[in-house]
């Protein structure tokens, strides 16, 4: 595997990283259009995460997006959660009726994110203000107290199995 | 500050609502001076009404008492504060709530009522004071009970002068003109008040010639003495003076002489003012010395109050010595203890203070003060710690003595009502009074036991008793041993001689077993599965693999449940009930008011009596459930069994998932002719059998319990239950003479029973067996059998000798036989009758065996509601009898086909059995079958392991309520022939007819059967799977939380596939069966007779019908669910023997392209979205499907996933079954999508769990499609960017609305949470392959994803796999 291949073997992977780490994400510039900055960690090139812990906060902004904090004991990411799909210009070039499901969803996301839940969010690593955040995908609210220590188990385990393992 | 209102006792009366006032606190200025060291505490209490001291926790009555209501407005009441008088004894006040006569009271201008203060100044009775802080508790209509928390003085009164004389108090008011010599009254006594005795009215005489004794009130005051020179000094008033200057050294004292003072007379009235200065140093002066005779012999030389008598308070020893803190033994030492109390149960007799330490008010003599509620704190003193050393509960008892005195120190901020003892003592009081504390508790908890069990059933009078003994005493007396009655001598005595009195040396009661109501039981079982599982690490054990739980069988993954066994010695835990039916489930229960459990008895002989009480001392518990139960019970709310839940009102017994059931056999069973039932006449019993001629049925099949589901119109409400028989020519007589009874079994004759529970009614007629009995037992029941052996030969001899011929059956006629028995009924209760009897035969030529088919004939026995417990009875391969009536359908034989006869309730059938007289004298013989068995399940059989069927040849004969005795000569003849006719027809197949009539009357109508044949197996069962899609399995755990969703699933027919070792071969048995179907017991672990099931072409594969019959032969317990153990156990297919759990080894996604070998691994991976997924209409070609209750409608035949683990995506090919579980058909689609979609209008109303899961929706679509293909050509790693492609076979596509549908399904498949999938890799030509099989075209994007095939897959259980990947990393 040469160097490039492997610095992006992760790119499209949802990395599950703990807060604290995925808040010290290397940050630069990208040459990408989409994505203006590109997140590294050691090496690796990221670009999509997971992550597991409470709802911390919550500020909506109907029919824009939902901004939540998610702090899983490590830390708190930011995640936004846009809710724009139907008048957003990104999204007129599919279908309709595909807009309006996907739409659909993120309201649903939006009325699970409680104070106080804990969630299960994937998205893209994007960057607000300089800090790293979450553009949410979905969301899955755990009911089992025990799915945030497994979280923290996983995120070990990859870390030591995967995303630490040498190669670069 | 607003001004306080003035409150009268009578408006508070009036009101009577429990009422707290605290507001006047806050006026500083009217508040008495406070030390500063009580005041911390007394900020506490204080605020009763915005924080309580502590949380209170259950209390008796109310598990979640109220604060007392605060009034909004500062409130004081003005009045005085006095000592109880004795008058008011003659005269009682309807407002004072107190019966003894023993507290304080409090009056102002309107009433009077009792009284408790906090930190009593002597110098306030009797003046007039404000109180600023108090709790008000109505205590009956009229009544009430005053807490006062703070007073002052009124603002007018000035207070307490500085230099008034207050210390001094004299004891009798206002009394000059002494008769007595005053110079006799002289003595002063100094010392630390140690105990207060209970005020008693004693008979007094008064001087050693005086004949009429006078009633005279009075209680003891132990105080501990300082003999030190100040102390004993003589001329009083120096030693006033002396002591008083000496305060400040008081340490110098040394208390260690212990003295009494007895007070008496309106000196009683003291009590309440010395029950709060217990631990002060107090001075009595004007003391007199007195020999008091408590009998003839017994006399001490006390202190006794006089007239002049004076209390002198040490102005600044006011602090109480503490209490001394010692290591507590449980021997029944003395101590000290301090708590809140959590709970008064039993009209105060019980106080539970902390966790399981009850504190013990039972001498109804002891006055608990009124303020011993819920929440409050006290402090008991002198009071004697017992370890009871219970096998069923660790528990501390605080026995109150004579000698303890409780002290509230804090007031209960709670609306907790106040108990009263009723001053009257009844016969059950003075029994619990008699014993040693820990008998006492058992006793209390048995009382309550009772009540609960059989509230509504036995009146409280009969359970508690009147003038004759309640139940609860006659039951307590035959288990309590004579070591625990203790002889009581009175308050004196106990109180002089506490140390010789016994209530210090404290037994052990470890032999004592508890009653508990049914629904306790079952929390008992559900804590002691708990505590089995984490203290023998079963539960580590197997989750150190994470398939614990999970065996293998065609790939797919199923939970074992784990099944312990226990002993009712290790339980300790004495069952009390009637046996009855369930109405539900048909099952056998042993049933009291407050809840059922399904009970096996291998030997219940069919005259039990319903009505009954049995006592079930000996007995296994059988405990099944899956091991990861443990988790989710830990969540649950699912405090450990305690005694409080006994005390307390019972809550409705809730649902556990946790199957539970006892065994035991019905010698151990104890029948309690309890007093108030009519006795059980076994004589009834035994007299339907005398005389007439009774039919030999052989019972060839039961058929099963229909499972009525609700409102299933299919299925009558009343349905029939079925048993077929074969009536076999011979018919029993019996002569004349009737039935003799024999002696009841000596084994009775062991039971001693102890002194105190002589009771003629009640009958204790069968075995109570302990270990060390053994020998005695096996002693003596050789000697029953050889007693026994002499009167059957005489009887045998003399029914021989009335037949005139003993050599050979008597032929009567051309093809008719006799043959003289003699036959044993064994009554309910252990007792037996003989009679001798003749076996006639008439249909037959007994030559030709069972040749001669027409001879004998199939009858259909039919069984409605109320005759079921008939159909429980009976068994395959057994004989009965029944009696014959004149237009009876057994011997009215007409058609060739067979007979439907209706048992109604009035038919018996009894249970036969049958042996040669020559074989009685063997002590092993199966004569004796009781006892037999008995020994059998003792000695032979382990531990884990229950046996239900005694099986001895080819005759079952667990225990039969009549026994023939055939002479040896003659048996070969009889079971000759009874065999060649059952041979002959007990491998009679039914019909077509009847099978069809049979089914539907019992199976569901929608199956159909293939043809095969039935045959019977018996063997083994290994495992016990559903079949179905496993999805439901794991929706249900995943799902939880969601408990009327689950609920809805719980409700349909499973199908199964039941893995079965027969002679070293696994045979499988697949079909569909309700679980309330099984039998109890049934599952891994179990030995089983399946009869009628159905062959099914393969060699290993049967089928269960509608009419197969699972009878269980044995239970043993399963600890380890592994296949270890079944070294024969072999998956049919070697591909799928790679993924028994052993060897699946955790992985991701990322190792997949270094590993060469194709090893399963389990991955914790999400949907990230679908790659390709194709459904396809189910064409039936008219084979049977194997899941016959619900045939699917659509098939999934390609599906592809992509997954991401967090290190890699790959690509994840599924089966069907596993595609519509990753896809979530059978889960509830969210609500929320449904409301804010066009789909609403469409299927508005919707809102059944089943009809809103995908599946539904899909097999309406596929009503008009037979293909659809969907294909992704967006995003493979972001759920919401993919393109979905939804094409149909047909020309119609779907229509919009459905395919949005199916895309918000696949949308909803990629937002799911974790799952578990055991998958291995596939190469790319595998991959190529499939796609052509079910594709034209077949689009190959070559990339670096990984492909794998999914063997199994179920949601992630965070709880086994966290403690499974912390093993892994340490570790690695």
């Amino acid at each position: 595997m040469d160097h490039h291949q492997h610095r992006r073997r992760l790119y499209n992977t949802h990395v599950k990283l703990l807060a604290f780490d995925l808040l010290s994400l290397l940050q630069t510039p990208s040459h990408s259009s989409s994505d203006p900055i590109s997140f590294s960690r050691k090496g690796a090139l990221l670009s999509r995460a997971e992550t597991v812990g409470t709802v911390t906060s919550r500020e909506l902004k109907p029919s824009k997006f939902l901004k939540f904090t998610i702090d899983d004991g490590t830390g708190c990411v930011g995640c936004v959660l846009w809710l724009n799909h139907l008048a957003s210009p990104y999204f007129a070039r599919r279908s309709p009726s595909d807009v309006r499901l996907i739409a659909e969803a993120a309201n649903r996301f939006a009325a699970e994110i409680r104070l106080g839940v804990v969630a299960r969010v994937r998205g893209r690593i994007t960057s607000y203000r300089g800090t790293v955040q979450i553009t949410v995908s979905d969301v899955v609210v755990e009911r089992d107290p025990n799915a945030e220590t497994l979280h923290w188990l996983e995120c070990m385990n990859l870390a030591r199995k995967c995303y630490d393992a040498s190669g670069l | 500050m607003q001004d306080p209102k003035v409150l009268t006792v009578a408006e508070l009366l009036r009101l009577g609502r429990p009422l707290t006032a605290t507001n006047s606190l806050h006026s500083p200025d009217r508040a008495r001076p406070l030390s500063p060291k009580l005041s911390v505490l007394k900020y506490q209490r204080s605020k009763p009404s915005c924080r309580p001291p502590s949380p209170p926790g259950p209390t008796g009555s109310n598990p979640n008492p109220k604060l007392l209501t605060p009034l909004n407005y500062p409130a004081i009441i003005v009045g005085t504060l006095t000592l109880p008088t004795n008058d008011s004894a003659f005269a009682p006040n309807p407002t004072l709530c107190c019966p003894y006569n023993n507290c304080f009271r409090f009056s102002d201008t309107s009433a009077t009522i009792c009284c408790d203060i906090i930190d009593l100044d002597l110098r306030i009775l009797g003046k007039e004071i404000d109180v600023l802080a108090w709790n008000f508790v109505p205590v009956k209509r009229g009544a009430g009970f005053l807490e006062i928390i703070k007073w002052g003085f009124p603002q007018s009164s000035g207070g307490l002068g500085r230099c008034s004389n207050v210390d001094l108090f004299p004891l009798v008011s206002g009394s000059s003109s002494s008769s007595e010599d005053s110079s006799k009254a002289r003595y002063r006594i100094h010392g630390l008040l140690e105990s207060v005795s209970p005020v008693t009215l004693d008979p007094c005489y008064m001087g050693l010639n005086s004949s009429t004794p006078v009633n005279l009130r009075g209680f003891l005051l132990q105080v501990m003495a300082c003999e030190c020179k100040l102390c004993t000094c003589k001329t009083t008033a120096m030693a006033l003076n002396d002591s008083i200057q000496e305060q400040g050294r008081s340490r110098s004292h040394s208390y260690n002489k212990a003295w009494f003072v007895y007070f008496c007379g309106s000196a009683s009235s003291w009590h309440p003012v010395f029950m709060k200065l217990i631990g002060n140093a107090i001075t009595l002066l004007g003391l007199k010395k007195k020999l008091i005779y408590f009998n003839k012999e017994e006399s001490h030389l006390m202190y006794v109050t006089t007239e002049k008598s004076t209390l002198h308070l040490p102005r600044l020893s006011n602090n109480r010595v503490p209490c001394e803190r010692s290591v507590i033994k449980g021997k029944g030492e003395c101590g000290s203890y301090k708590g809140i109390i959590r709970g008064v149960y039993m009209q105060g007799m019980v106080v539970e203070l902390d966790n399981e330490v009850w504190l013990l008010l039972t001498d109804h003599i002891i006055s608990q003060p009124h303020s011993l509620r819920v929440g409050a704190i006290i402090s008991v003193r002198n009071v004697h710690f017992v370890n009871p050393r219970f096998s069923w509960k660790k528990m501390l008892i605080l026995g109150a003595c004579f000698k303890t005195n409780i002290i509230v120190e804090a007031f209960s901020p709670l609306e907790a009502g106040c108990h009263t003892v009723s001053q009257s003592e009844s016969m059950l009081g003075k029994f619990v009074a008699s014993l040693a504390f820990s008998a006492r508790l058992w006793v209390l908890l048995l009382i309550s036991c009772l009540r609960k069990k059989f509230a509504g059933t036995i009146s409280e009078k009969k359970i508690l008793g009147t003038k004759h003994k309640g139940l609860a005493q006659v039951y307590a007396s035959l288990h309590l041993p004579t070591s625990v009655f203790l002889s009581r001598h009175g308050v004196f005595m106990e109180t002089f001689k506490h140390n010789h009195c016994g209530c210090g040396s404290e037994l052990y009661s470890d032999t004592l077993k508890l009653v508990i109501p049914i629904s306790c039981f079952f929390h008992h079982c559900e804590a002691t599965w708990m505590r089995i599982l984490q203290l023998k690490s079963d539960c580590k054990k197997l989750c150190e693999n994470n398939l614990f739980s999970l065996q293998s069988c065609e790939g797919r993954l199923y939970d074992r449940s784990v099944r312990k066994i226990l002993t009712s010695d290790d339980i300790g835990i004495i069952l009390l009930g009637s046996l009855k039916i369930s109405p539900s489930s048909g099952r056998l229960q042993l049933v009291d008011v407050t809840g059922s459990i399904d009970v096996l008895i291998p030997d219940l002989p069919s005259t039990w009596n319903a009505n009954s009480i049995y006592e079930i001392i000996h007995y296994r518990l059988v405990i099944e459930g899956a091991p990861n139960l443990v988790d989710h019970l830990g969540l649950l709310d699912n405090g450990p069994f305690s005694c409080r839940s006994i005390f307390q009102r019972i809550s409705p017994a809730r649902e556990i998932n946790l199957t539970v059931y006892i065994y035991f056999h019905w010698a151990e069973v104890t029948c309690k002719n309890l007093p108030f039932y009519p006795s059980i006449d076994w004589k009834d019993d035994l007299k339907k059998l005398e005389g007439g001629t009774f039919h030999l049925l052989y019972v060839t099949h039961k058929f099963p319990v229909p499972y009525k589901v609700h409102g299933d119109p299919a299925i009558p409400d009343r349905s029939s239950l079925y048993v077929e028989a074969l009536v076999l020519p011979w018919d029993l007589y019996f002569v004349e003479e009737g039935l003799v009874n024999l002696e009841k079994v000596s084994g009775e004759q062991l039971e001693e029973c102890p002194e105190h529970s002589a009771n003629e009614n009640y009958e204790r007629v069968s075995l109570k067996r302990r270990k060390s009995d053994h020998a005695l037992i096996e002693a003596s029941s050789s000697g029953v059998m050889l007693e026994f052996c002499k009167s059957s030969s005489e009887l045998s001899a003399r029914s021989y000798s009335s037949s005139q011929s003993n050599e050979e059956p008597r032929c009567c006629n051309s093809n008719s036989y006799e043959i003289s028995c003699l036959v044993t009924v064994r009554g309910v209760n252990g007792n037996r009758a003989v009679s001798s009897g003749i076996m006639h035969c008439t249909r037959l030529n007994l030559n030709t065996g069972g040749s001669c088919r027409s001879s004998m004939q199939k009858v259909l026995l039919e069984f409605k509601s109320e005759s079921f417990i008939k159909y429980q009875l009976l068994q395959i391969g057994g004989h009965y009898i029944t009696r014959h009536h004149r237009d009876d359908l057994f011997c009215n034989f007409k058609a060739v086909g067979g007979v439907k006869v209706h048992v109604t309730s009035e038919t018996h059938l009894w249970s036969l059995s049958y042996a040669s007289d020559g074989v009685i004298p063997e002590k092993n013989s199966s004569y004796y079958p009781t006892l037999n068995s008995f020994f059998r399940n003792n000695e032979v059989l382990s531990e884990d392991q229950i046996e239900l069927q005694v099986s001895t040849q080819n005759s079952l004969r667990t225990c039969s309520d009549v026994h023939l005795c055939i002479p040896a000569h003659l048996i070969g003849l009889f079971e000759e022939n009874i065999k060649g006719l059952e041979e002959g027809l007990a491998k009679a197949t039914l019909t077509t007819k009847e099978l069809a009539n049979a089914s539907l009357s019992i199976g569901s109508p929608n199956c159909l059967f293939p043809e095969g044949k039935f045959s019977s197996l018996q063997g083994q069962v290994v495992s016990v799977h559903s079949t179905d899609d496993s999805s439901i399995d794991v929706l249900l755990s995943h799902e939880n939380s969601d408990a009327p969703q689950s609920r809805s699933f719980q409700r349909t027919i499973h199908s199964f596939c039941i893995h079965v070792l027969v002679d070293n071969h696994v045979v499988r048995i697949f079909g569909s069966l309700n679980k309330h179907a099984y039998p109890i017991g049934f599952g891994p672990g179990t030995y089983a007779t399946f009869h009628r099931v159905l062959e099914l072409g393969s060699k290993n594969g049967f089928m269960l019908t509608p009419v197969t019959y699972i009878v269980i032969n044995s239970i043993s317990a399963v600890s380890e669910p592994c296949s270890d153990s079944y070294p024969s156990f072999q998956p049919l297919r070697d591909v799928y023997s790679n993924a028994s759990p052993d060897t699946v080894s955790s992985g991701q996604f990322s190792e997949l392209s270094q590993c060469s070998d194709c090893k399963p691994m389990r991955f914790h991976c999400r949907v990230v979205a679908i790659h390709i997924l194709v459904l396809e209409k189910v064409k039936y070609d008219g084979l049977p499907s194997k899941d016959v209750s619900r045939p699917p409608v659509f098939d999934i035949p390609l599906a592809c996933f992509v997954l991401d683990d967090g290190s890699s995506s790959c690509r994840c090919w599924a089966n069907a079954k596993r595609a519509s579980t990753m896809l979530r058909l059978h889960e509830k689609l969210p609500q929320r999508a449904f409301e804010s979609s066009d789909w609403t209008q469409k299927w508005a109303g919707i809102d059944d769990n089943a009809c809103s899961s995908a599946i539904h929706h899909l097999e309406r679509i596929f009503k008009n499609h037979d293909r659809i293909t969907v294909k992704n050509f967006g995003s493979m790693f972001d759920s919401s960017y993919q393109d979905l492609a939804v094409s149909t076979s047909s020309d119609n596509g779907l229509s919009a609305l459905d395919e949005s549908l199916l895309k918000f399904m696949i949308l909803n498949a990629s937002f799911s949470s974790s799952w578990t999938v055991i998958a291995s890799v596939i190469d790319l030509k595998a991959v190529w392959q499939l796609g052509k099989e079910h594709l034209t075209e077949m689009e190959m994007t070559v990339d670096a994803m990984q492909n794998i095939c999914a063997m199994e897959v179920c949601y992630t259980n965070p709880i086994a796999d966290g403690r499974n990947m912390i093993q892994e990393l340490l570790n690695s």
